[in-house]
């Protein structure tokens, strides 16, 4: 019968002989040691972001550095002007978000509506592709006694049912009021766009994360007015900025009389609208 | 000291759980998460770092100063250029010509804010296109608006 060699590290250092003698304790100890080290590392680098955090939790603003560009989102806070008296429904905004934001066919962050309105109070409301192309005259077979054009877009609410109930943390609204979709965090769940009372988010077909209204914080943080603001020919459509003084929107809210949308919600939006009436909503 | 060994384990386990819940901690939260509020801060100048599309009000008169001048003497002052053409971005980048402006359908375009529409206000000027082109004794075509109106001006 032939002996089968047994090899040194079977029996461990233990009895192996001078040359490994210890070689398992020691690299026990050294892994021990170096495993304790990182994990230090780890919770000292943890412990120094919770005092951030702490500090960031309190009244004063936190570090004023997050643009490189020299921004400050503590001195803004925007606000969002529709004036549905104005409204030719040409649907310039919308042309104008879908290019500027590369929204998706089909799909709106912002769309414009139209109400049709007989004496009853029966309501014809049609947006064709979301108003992108223009409107056709069509019949409604009513007697219309009011008819208007109704813009809606992300009223940016300071109290976001969407953001609340977001399970990952994906939805957020900053310090100068916009609120946001981290869409690398975003799962697609879709509850936001189920709790949205205004129907201003949607699933993107090809991110499959949720998608909405930036107030095109890409251009509001370089000084510029939004897409579809700029593109409104008969300035229907103005972005404000409470923190500034002297703004037009701001002076617009104060001094006349804007509502917003479903009041009763308390969302708190920060989308306000002149010439409202009861049948838009 | 009969019991010191139940307690070194106890503490042990305890140490050893509060490791692993902040090594978990540690790997499963994103980096620049919770600085402002919770949420991954990173996301707020990712968004702010997006390229413009649309150029700015005056970004047209840096070539077209002629154009501009006129567009701005007449009724379509506040129309911007883009709302018509498309954005700078396919145009224009970095300042060297990429591609050429899109020109729209005149009869399309005019019509987006110019057909009659019961829901436009009142004093908007609108038209029946039909009936314009008939009663001005045209042929409908893509382009017979300019056949009399300056799209960039119209009363010319």
């Amino acid at each position: 019968m032939p002996t089968i060699p047994v090899s040194n590290s079977e029996c461990g250092g233990g009895c192996g002989g001078a040359p490994s003698a210890g070689t398992r304790r020691d690299f026990l100890k050294q892994g021990a040691k170096a495993l304790g080290a990182s994990v230090a590392t780890i919770i000292l680098c943890d412990m120094t972001d919770l005092t951030k955090m702490a500090e960031a939790s309190g009244a004063t603003p936190q570090r004023a550095n997050l643009f490189a560009d020299g921004y400050d989102w503590t001195k803004h806070s925007y606000v969002y002007l529709v004036d549905i008296r104005k409204c030719i429904g040409c649907g310039s905004c919308v042309r104008a978000c879908s290019r500027e934001n590369n929204v998706p066919p089909a799909h709106f962050r912002t769309w414009v509506e139209r109400y049709r309105v007989s004496r009853s109070g029966e309501a014809v409301i049609d947006s064709t592709n979301g108003g992108m192309d223009g409107f056709e005259p069509s019949q409604t077979g009513l007697d219309i006694t009011k008819a208007f054009f109704f813009p809606k877009l992300c009223c940016h609410c300071t109290h976001t049912p969407c953001v609340q109930l977001c399970p990952v943390c994906a939805s957020y609204r900053t310090v100068d009021g916009v609120v946001l979709v981290d869409e690398t965090r975003c799962i697609g769940c879709g509850y936001c766009v189920q709790a949205c009372p205004y129907g201003s988010r949607f699933i993107h077909p090809e991110t499959h994360t949720a998608s909405k209204c930036t107030l095109c914080y890409h251009r509001i943080t370089k000084g510029m007015t939004t897409a579809c603001v700029q593109a409104c020919p008969v300035e229907a459509r103005m972005l404000g900025d409470m923190k500034q003084v002297g703004d037009k929107v701001a002076e617009i809210i104060a001094t006349q009389r804007v509502l917003i949308l479903q009041p009763e919600l308390l969302t708190d939006p920060n989308c306000y609208y002149l010439g409202l009436t009861k049948e838009a909503r | 000291m009969e019991h010191a060994k139940h307690i070194i384990r106890a503490v042990l386990l305890l140490v050893i759980a509060a490791t692993v819940f902040v090594l978990a901690r540690h790997f499963a939260i994103p980096a620049s998460f919770g600085e402002y509020g919770p949420y991954r801060s990173a996301s707020v100048t990712e968004h702010a770092a997006r390229e413009p599309m649309h150029g700015e009000a005056d970004s047209c008169a840096g070539c077209h100063a002629d154009e501009v001048d006129f567009k701005a003497e007449g009724k379509h002052a506040k129309l911007s250029c883009e709302s018509c053409h498309a954005q700078l971005s396919v145009h224009v980048h970095n300042d060297q010509k990429v591609g050429d402006m899109p020109i729209p359908k005149p009869i399309e375009a005019c019509g987006w804010c110019h057909e009659k529409l019961r829901a436009r206000p009142e004093g908007f000027p609108q038209i029946v296109l039909a009936d314009h082109v008939a009663e001005n004794g045209e042929t409908m075509t893509d382009s017979v608006c300019l056949e009399c109106h300056n799209a960039h001006n119209p009363s010319e």
